[in-house]
């Protein structure tokens, strides 16, 4: 069986589902993006999506539509998104098999 | 050497549609004016600053048809004229005349318009020679009026 | 570092999650004001700051806030190396404009939650070269960082321009409490071109208090004249008094107008409307005079006390948005130079459009002169000594040529901002050196540049350039 691209833990699905609920204005899923920032060379965006780009891979988990840009399949190939939370902050976290290296602050990383 | 027509991208005529004159000016800073360039080290900007200098340069003399004529005939080498003998009886006659309280202006400007008709058809045969006489002309008429 | 779920494009910069803010300024006479622009509309961000600086226990405070020893309506004396004094202190125009600029920062990133990256400073067109650059040396102080200065007339030209879609030839009347400015416009898709400006910096509702002051024998009149603009009669003064009072400096903005007006060669008749700007044109009296001089009723349809912070915000906003408008400006006040007499040399005139250009060459009057001075002013007089001296700077060690072979040509630059930039290029030896101009502070011979050009040996390769510029600040 194929590794799958992505996968959410409940945590993420739930807070994805109420993130897209609260949004606002309806919303076709939810498209990760990949950039090259900060001091390791990559890291993700997240954000609502409108629409699903010409080349975005579609992956449907939890009920939830991810797309993916072309350049992130790659590098996300087998990850895990999770939501996690403490004292200071909250949010998605990528955890990536394949990711070397991490940059001090946690935020970018290489391969 | 700096050429007006150039700058502003132009063909060099005597008659220039003014509404085109402006849009080419306004093309021509919108490639080069300093705001344009608001992140630019300090080398850049002074460079930019100078190209804008030019434009602003080349568009104050076309606008001009005076300025225009001595632009032309520059262009080509024409040595402009420093005096005109065969125009000073008219020039002292003037004189005279405003001297004993006649006005005259009327008949400056009747003269002026004229002097610009000699200029263009000077400019459009290549007549060097007639052209700069003209230009000589008009350029004292219109100090005379001032 | 866990990551947000946000709307598209909206992702926040790694290792800088928090983006700051251009705005734009406009440090005014009586108050100032700072707006910014979140999305196409450019906003106002909070409300008028009055432009006067006091001293609490807490340190300088800016705000109406003591009525008693407070600095207030500094801004005609910007460009003056002057002190004023508040309480114990004594400060300099450029140092309470700073205050007052350090004041909007906090202001602004109260309000907003993000840090104030750069700003547009607005600048009354008529103000010159000294008062430019105080401008600027105040924003330095404060530690702001400035996109640019820009003129009044002109931001509020862009603030209507943009939002009515206006296009032809408008006229900016704009009359506030210390300055008054007219420039005339044209305005295009996409371009707003300045043909002629014209002003007076000593002329502004402040002097009409003043008057009006003298006048009822008094010292709190601003509340009169303003309540005077909707009623016929306040606390006892009529409104026909306080236009009697008004008349002569109203019919100063008038005259100064039909000056502008002149030198563009343009018809007042002909023009589409007239903008008013600045807390004076609520007065009745201001707008009869400007609609009796246009034949045509003015425009009110901008605030005129934040039109031009509006515009200001407008250009910020265009300038980091690489945007397409095109802001062409004029020089509001000759350039020239010193000759022989105390005579002035007009080499840049009024109303020249920005970026502007002059060169003129100059060169020794004795054999061996081993330099010279080179004076340039400002203002329309003849005389040297009825203008505004800007700089005076020296020429040392030219090589020693018999009198008139050195041929140094010195180029004038006056950018978009209005500042003067001065290049000096050495022709026989081909040394250059580019200096940004310090105007000179009081009116005695001080040198504000000296350019030493030194070369051993003719030709250029054998030579070895030594520039040295020393640049003097105003103390």
């Amino acid at each position: 069986m194929t590794k799958p691209i992505l996968t959410l833990t409940e945590a993420a699905a739930g807070h994805v589902k109420t993130l897209l609920e609260g949004r606002g204005k309806p919303s076709c899923g939810i498209r990760i993006g990949l950039r090259s920032k900060g001091c390791s060379g990559l890291s993700y965006t997240l954000e609502f999506a409108d629409e699903v780009g010409p080349y975005d891979e579609v992956i449907n988990v939890h009920d939830i539509k991810v797309l993916i840009d072309p350049k992130a399949v790659m590098f996300i190939m087998g990850s895990e998104m999770d939501f996690v939370e403490d004292k200071l902050t909250s949010g998605f976290v990528f955890n990536n098999p394949n990711a070397k290296g991490m940059c001090g602050c946690g935020e970018s990383f290489h391969v | 050497m700096f050429d007006p027509y150039e700058t502003l991208g132009l063909e060099k005529t005597f008659n220039i549609d003014l509404n085109v004159l402006e849009q080419a000016y306004f093309a021509a800073q919108r490639n080069t004016h300093p705001d344009r360039f608001p992140l630019a080290d300090e080398a850049k900007k002074r460079d930019v600053t100078h190209q804008a200098t030019l434009v602003n340069q080349a568009y104050t003399l076309l606008k001009n048809p005076l300025d225009r004529a001595t632009c032309l005939l520059e262009a080509r080498g024409v040595s402009l004229l420093n005096h005109d003998p065969e125009f000073l009886p008219k020039v002292i006659e003037w004189h005279e005349r405003t001297e004993a309280g006649e006005d005259i202006m009327s008949e400056l400007a009747h003269e002026e318009a004229a002097l610009l008709q000699e200029l263009t058809q000077a400019l459009e045969h290549h007549q060097d020679e007639r052209a700069t006489k003209a230009l000589y002309r008009l350029n004292y008429v219109q100090k005379v009026r001032k | 570092m866990p990551i947000q779920l946000v709307e598209p494009g909206q992702t926040p910069d790694l290792h800088n999650p928090k983006k700051g803010v251009v705005v734009g300024i406009d440090l005014g006479t009586t108050h100032s004001v700072v707006a910014y622009v979140p999305n196409t509309t450019p906003k106002v961000i909070g409300s008028l700051i009055p432009s006067i600086l006091s001293l609490e226990e807490e340190g300088f405070c800016v705000g109406d806030i003591s009525p008693l020893e407070r600095l207030s309506s500094t801004k005609r004396l910007m460009g003056q190396s002057i002190q004023l004094k508040l309480r114990s202190h004594t400060l300099t125009p450029v140092e309470v404009a700073s205050h007052i600029l350090s004041h909007i920062r906090d202001r602004v990133e109260k309000n907003l939650g993000v840090p104030l990256e750069a700003a547009v400073i607005t600048v009354p067109a008529y103000f010159d070269e000294a008062a430019r650059v105080a401008t600027k040396q105040a924003a330095a102080l404060a530690g702001m960082k400035v996109l640019r200065l820009i003129n009044e007339p002109t931001a509020a030209a862009l603030a209507y321009g943009l939002e009515t879609g206006a296009e032809g030839l408008y006229a900016i009347y704009d009359f506030g409490g210390g300055t008054f400015d007219l420039s005339l416009l044209k305005l295009q898709k996409g371009v707003f071109q300045v043909l002629a400006t014209g002003g007076d910096l000593a002329l502004g509702g402040d002097d009409i208090d003043e008057a009006l002051a003298t006048y009822l024998n008094t010292i709190n009149v601003r509340e009169i004249k303003e309540k005077l603009s909707q009623l016929e009669t306040y606390e006892g003064v009529a409104r026909k008094d306080l236009e009697t009072i008004a008349r002569p400096f109203v019919r100063k903005t008038i005259d100064i107008t039909a000056r502008v007006f002149k030198d563009a060669a343009i018809n007042p008749k002909d023009i589409q409307g007239v903008v008013l700007v600045g807390g004076m044109t609520r007065m009745p009296l201001v707008r009869q005079e400007v609609e009796a001089f246009f034949a045509k009723a003015p425009l009110c349809n901008i605030d005129p006390d934040r039109a031009v912070a509006l515009g200001a915000a407008l250009v910020a906003h265009g300038l980091v948005n690489a945007s397409d408008t095109l802001l062409l400006d004029v020089t509001p006040l000759s350039l020239g130079l010193e000759i022989r007499g105390g005579l002035v040399e007009k080499i840049i005139p009024r109303n020249t459009p920005l970026p502007a250009l002059a060169s003129s060459e100059f060169t020794t009057q004795e054999d061996g002169q081993g330099g010279m001075v080179i004076h340039v002013v400002q203002g329309e007089r003849e005389f040297v000594q009825d203008c505004r001296s800007l700089a005076r700077f020296e020429f040392k060690g030219l090589p020693p040529l018999p009198a008139g072979m050195a041929r140094v040509r010195v180029d004038f630059t006056v950018d978009v901002e209005g500042l003067l930039t001065v290049s000096a290029l050495e022709k026989t030896t081909g040394l250059s050196q580019h200096v940004e101009v310090r105007p000179s502070s009081s009116l005695d011979d001080k040198t504000l540049a000296d350019i030493l050009l030194e070369s051993q040996k003719y030709g250029r390769e054998d030579m070895e350039k030594r520039l040295q510029v020393e640049k003097l600040v105003i103390g």
